[in-house]
């Protein structure tokens, strides 16, 4: 430490300390939240940055006997709903209800980002090669469903269904994963 | 698992595909408000979604293994972060937004491309982002795609920094940069002169023997000597150093300079055979583009979303055969597409009926995939609008697509190829007189 810091600056930095521990461990959790509720994927991070913004404003405020990730939550939440009101009505998204039941599902998943992404690392390693590649057209390359059916020759609804079985399957390997943790 | 579970889950799907309707979003909602149980299996299947977007984006999807996981990465940028946040934030909270973005995304800048490359004193990249700040390049050519979309390809030997995310250092040697609309005010430094955007396409060269050059190929950048002397350059023209580094001189610029960072800054990556990248200037006039060797390609608009689907005469991998059945030629609204016109324009000829027959052939490499493909003219022209470059001034005979290989007569008429990747394109077209177009259309992201 510096001896030239004067102790509120000192203060702060254990707090941002504090702050960034807290952020790295709710971030994933946040911005799954976030991007649940807004596809648009540059605006969902747009919105998981500013809830970082306002998380950090009020981190002096935070009660540290509640959980972090529901604190974050309850401003993601706002933010998110913020944000789909200004979007118009035209568009079409979830209601405040809904969005206070996700978050609120969200703060219950037990698994930290850490444990969760291990989790992911071992059932993806389980998945086919034809079933990786469908992840990869999806999710690296963002290919639309009509885009994957062209390149594996299948018909639209065929990889619609093959998506939602690779889903299927690597939900119901991860809770398998929190079942052997939990019995461990 | 009850047969609502299965629907809901079905819901579920089809939303994170983007491809749920009002009514099924209505659906999910009131399923999910009726049991935090059902709002739990959401909130799984969410994580699930972002965790796979995440982790597959940031590196290929491993065979055998993924590596490091996100949230140490994320860890180890945060603890950066505090530090960075703690000496910042005293100094505005701005500051302390643009470094907690660049931690959060993982780094300052995307390597898109490389070629050739040698670093110089160690890479200052790894897994595909650079690590630092700076790039020292001993020869090769570097593609980066910075955070705020500015594309900067650098051609070696080069020394190279980020300073912030709108202001960049050449040290020296050369880059091709293109500065989308959103980054407008984008500046790069040089020893001599401070260029700052104001929308547009540019090269940049640092010789530290001789003078500086900043040439603008499209829209304009206004330049600033180290004496404070400021003016506007337009494309065409070139900003060079004087010797006492106080003024600088316009003049016309020299677009050899750039040609080899040029195609890479376009996205084309290779361009081999009879194809050539048209050089870079102001607003083309195709029309007066005449080679009756050479096929020559344009780019056109860099990038558009879609508010339509569109259709395309080919999108898939493989030989393109006219009356070829394929799942789907429709390219879906909502994508963004990056445009490129292939030509060929033969020179007027007196009696065209005599004109000789030339094959041409050659390949297009792009650093992207191909996700269309338009040769028939009635396409061409119905797209010329959407796609079109700004400016340019096309041509629109009656006839001017190719004619592509039928199915059941496989050795006669012109042929494309689209390679397993999606990321090269062959061509042989036999060519005699008049006008070919060929539009190709890559992934221009998210």
């Amino acid at each position: 430490m510096n001896d030239s810091e004067s102790p509120a600056e000192r203060i702060a930095e254990q707090r941002m300390a504090e702050f960034a521990r807290c952020w790295s461990a709710a971030h994933s959790v946040l911005a799954a939240y976030v991007h649940s509720a807004i596809r648009d994927r540059h605006r969902a991070e747009d919105i998981v940055q500013e809830v970082a913004e306002a998380a950090i404003r009020s981190f002096a405020e935070f009660d540290r006997q509640r959980s972090f990730v529901g604190w974050a939550l309850g401003i993601a939440r706002h933010r998110v709903l913020h944000h789909l009101r200004t979007m118009g009505r035209d568009r079409h998204c979830f209601g405040e209800d809904a969005l206070i039941a996700i978050a609120d599902a969200h703060e219950s998943l037990e698994k930290s980002e850490h444990e969760y992404q291990d989790d992911l690392q071992r059932c993806l390693q389980r998945l086919s090669s034809r079933s990786k590649q469908f992840i990869e057209l999806r999710y690296r390359q963002g290919c639309a469903l009509s885009e994957i059916s062209g390149q594996m020759n299948m018909t639209r609804n065929a990889v619609a269904v093959a998506i939602h079985r690779i889903r299927r399957t690597l939900v119901t390997c991860i809770r398998e994963q929190n079942r052997m943790t939990d019995d461990a | 698992m009850t047969p609502e579970q299965t629907e809901f889950e079905l819901l579920i799907s089809r939303y994170m595909n983007d491809e749920a309707g009002p009514e099924d979003i209505a659906a999910l909602a009131r399923w999910m408000e009726s049991s935090p149980d059902n709002a739990r299996t959401f909130a799984e299947w969410s994580r699930l979604d972002y965790g796979l977007g995440y982790q597959v984006e940031r590196r290929a999807l491993p065979s055998h293994e993924l590596t490091q996981p996100p949230a140490q990465q994320w860890s180890q940028a945060a603890l950066r972060l505090a530090v960075a946040a703690c000496i910042l934030v005293p100094f505005g909270f701005l500051a302390w937004r643009q470094t907690r973005s660049e931690a959060a995304r993982g780094g300052i800048a995307r390597v898109a491309y490389t070629k050739n490359v040698r670093w110089s004193g160690g890479a200052s990249v790894a897994g595909g982002e650079m690590v630092s700040g700076e790039i020292e390049l001993d020869s090769g050519i570097v593609k980066l795609a910075l955070r705020n979309g500015v594309e900067v390809t650098l051609e070696g030997p080069a020394s190279f920094e980020i300073k912030g995310k709108h202001r960049a250092q050449l040290h020296h040697g050369l880059l091709a940069a293109r500065v989308p609309e959103k980054a407008i005010g984008f500046q790069i430094n040089t020893p001599t002169m401070n260029l700052i955007d104001l929308g547009t396409s540019f090269g940049v060269m640092v010789d530290p023997a001789g003078p500086t050059d900043i040439s603008v190929f499209e829209g304009a950048v206004r330049v600033r000597s180290e004496g404070g002397y400021s003016a506007v350059v337009n494309e065409g023209q070139a900003a060079q150093s004087g010797d006492d580094r106080s003024t600088f001189r316009i003049r016309d610029y020299d677009a050899r300079v750039y040609e080899r960072v040029w195609p890479v800054a376009l996205g084309v990556t290779g361009a081999t055979g009879s194809v050539r990248v048209v050089r870079p200037g102001p607003p083309w006039d195709l029309t007066k583009h005449r080679d009756d060797n050479q096929l020559t390609l344009f780019p056109e608009v860099s990038r558009v979303r879609l508010h339509d689907e569109i259709q395309v005469d080919a999108m898939g991998a493989g030989e393109v055969r006219r009356g070829k059945d394929q799942l789907s030629r429709t390219i879906p609204s909502g994508k963004a597409v990056r445009s490129y016109l292939l030509q060929f324009n033969a020179t007027p000829k007196q009696d065209r009926a005599k004109a000789a027959e030339v094959i041409l052939d050659g390949q297009i490499e792009f650093a992207v995939p191909i996700v269309g493909v338009i040769w028939t003219t009635d396409r061409l022209k119905t797209t010329d609008a959407l796609f079109g470059a700004e400016g340019a001034r096309y041509r629109s005979p009656s006839k001017r697509g190719l004619e592509i290989r039928e199915e059941m007569s496989p050795d006669k008429g012109d042929l494309l190829t689209i390679s397993k990747d999606r990321r090269t394109l062959a061509i042989r077209i036999i060519c005699k007189s008049g006008l070919d177009h060929v539009r190709i259309l890559v992934d221009a992201g998210p």
